[in-house]
């Protein structure tokens, strides 16, 4: 299994194949790769290389796709297999979040956005309801410029904005891994910074997995990558070693952008 | 490496300027070269003249490459075997700019000898630290035209042997000042020529060192 450090893995990905076809061809083929705990682990490669799917069957939203299924290997996350028949995928979700490419808060107020996820848990105390949605829109650097207007429509926000309430969305929860699509694909470049510092900030607390196809934001924020081509892993390492000397002429060509 | 396979062509082409930039000042170098061990071996002062004036081309060459490659970085971002070509450009540039210096060093202490000096046996000693300062020269401007880090390795030990060599030099005339007063500013010229030399091979090394970092990524020693 490939491994980048000695740091225990929260996620081990071990020779898992995947298909959207019912196993007439497999998207992901045989992939292992241990994602360290509070670390971020950057997917890179082309389009279609799978990085997005495998980034999908961590918090099993792959499952909604009635053709898909796992062909071969497994995924453990906090060492459970997340694809045995005992694993509900709710209860998984409650643990791996996500962020999307394109922000996509509720038509909802900025507040109730925020207190979504903890009121699908159950009922709580207000108060405690309060502390929460204060604590998750501070953890994601987004509360000195909301504060006053809590109750506003959250589609209200800027871009940037609503996808950083979009994280804190998922961090009330307080899931312990947060997969993120290209989280900056559709923010300028200023918002695109202050997500970025937020991800820095937030690998204190969370594991990070990041689809990114900006070859500069994978060298700015994550420990680890993983380069994928055509369903394969073709190399994981430390980000540095990565980018300054891969080990592998197809990733060297791929992030010095010399593939034909 | 190649320089040549990206997918952006412009960037292709700026890669290969920057390479024809550290050539071209490497092909300056080498003519200065050149004439600095003609000008010693016949005592031609206009081919001294001619070393220090041709330095500030050198130096403007320097001052390209600087830009070229801050240029590139800015545009491009390269990474892996590109980051560490454009990034030992700059270092590289720099030595050869030193190169240029110790030359210009030679020519001067050159002009300053007595004729009657060159024909001292021990002069030999000199000729021979220029042609292995040559030597290395060579290699280096090969390795580069060719990236090829063998070629730059065959560079390395000649440093360990112009130190010597010019210890050995520093010996035997300072030996020579103690018996012959007169004869002081001369061999002071000759010692002064031979540690310029020397430092010329250690430059020519830390260059041969860039070429194994861009080609290989083994760290310089």
């Amino acid at each position: 299994m490939e491994t980048s450090s000695e740091e225990r893995p929260i996620i081990e990905i071990d020779d898992f194949s995947f298909s959207y076809n019912r196993g007439e061809t497999d998207t992901l083929k045989n992939i292992s790769v241990s994602c360290p705990e509070k670390k971020v682990t950057a997917f890179i490669g082309p389009s279609g290389c799978g990085k997005s799917t495998l980034l999908r069957s961590l918090n099993r939203i792959n499952d909604l796709v009635d053709t898909a299924c796992i062909t071969n290997g497994q995924i453990r996350i906090m060492g459970q297999d997340i694809n045995t028949p005992e694993v509900d995928p709710i209860e998984l979700r409650k643990n791996v979040g996500m962020v999307f490419q394109k922000y996509n808060p509720f038509p909802k107020s900025i507040y109730d956005n925020v207190a979504y996820g903890l009121n699908l848990q159950g009922k709580q105390k207000q108060s405690d309801l309060d502390d929460a949605v204060e604590k998750s829109l501070r953890g994601a650097a987004l509360w000195d410029e909301v504060k006053d207007r809590l109750k506003d429509s959250a589609l209200g926000l800027s871009g940037g904005q609503q996808q950083r309430l979009c994280i804190a969305r998922t961090i009330a929860v307080n899931p312990k891994i947060i997969l993120m699509d290209e989280p900056c694909s559709a923010l300028d470049p200023i918002a695109t910074a202050h997500v970025e510092q937020l991800i820095n900030t937030l690998k204190q607390e969370y594991t990070i997995v990041i689809v990114t196809h900006s070859m500069q934001q994978a060298t700015r924020i994550s420990d680890n990558t993983a380069f994928f081509y055509l369903g394969e892993l073709i190399e994981f390492s430390p980000t540095k070693e990565l980018f300054s000397n891969p080990k592998n002429k197809r990733t060297e060509d791929y992030v010095s952008g010399r593939f034909g | 490496m190649n320089i040549n396979s990206h997918i952006l062509t412009p960037f292709n082409d700026d890669l290969k300027e920057l390479k024809e930039n550290l050539s071209s000042m490497l092909t300056l170098i080498e003519t200065s070269f050149n004439r600095a061990e003609e000008a010693f071996v016949n005592n031609d002062q206009a081919l001294c003249d001619s070393i220090i004036v041709s330095d500030e081309a050198i130096n403007n060459k320097e001052v390209v490459i600087d830009n070229l490659a801050m240029d590139i970085l800015l545009k491009y971002k390269p990474v892996a075997s590109d980051l560490r070509f454009v990034v030992s450009s700059i270092s590289i540039a720099k030595s050869i700019e030193r190169l240029g210096d110790h030359l210009c060093r030679i020519a001067k202490q050159i002009k300053k000898l007595d004729k009657s000096v060159l024909m001292a046996p021990d002069v030999e000693y000199i000729k021979d630290l220029f042609s292995l300062a040559k030597e290395q020269l060579a290699h280096t401007k090969e390795a580069i035209l060719t990236h090829d880090a063998s070629e730059a390795g065959e560079c390395l030990d000649g440093e360990e042997r112009a130190k010597e060599t010019s210890k050995q030099i520093s010996a035997i005339f300072v030996n020579l000042m103690s018996q012959d007063n007169e004869g002081i500013p001369n061999y002071l010229s000759l010692i002064f020529i031979a540690r310029s030399i020397q430092r010329f091979s250690k430059l020519c090394t830390n260059i041969a060192e860039d070429i194994i970092y861009i080609e290989t990524s083994k760290p310089n020693q």
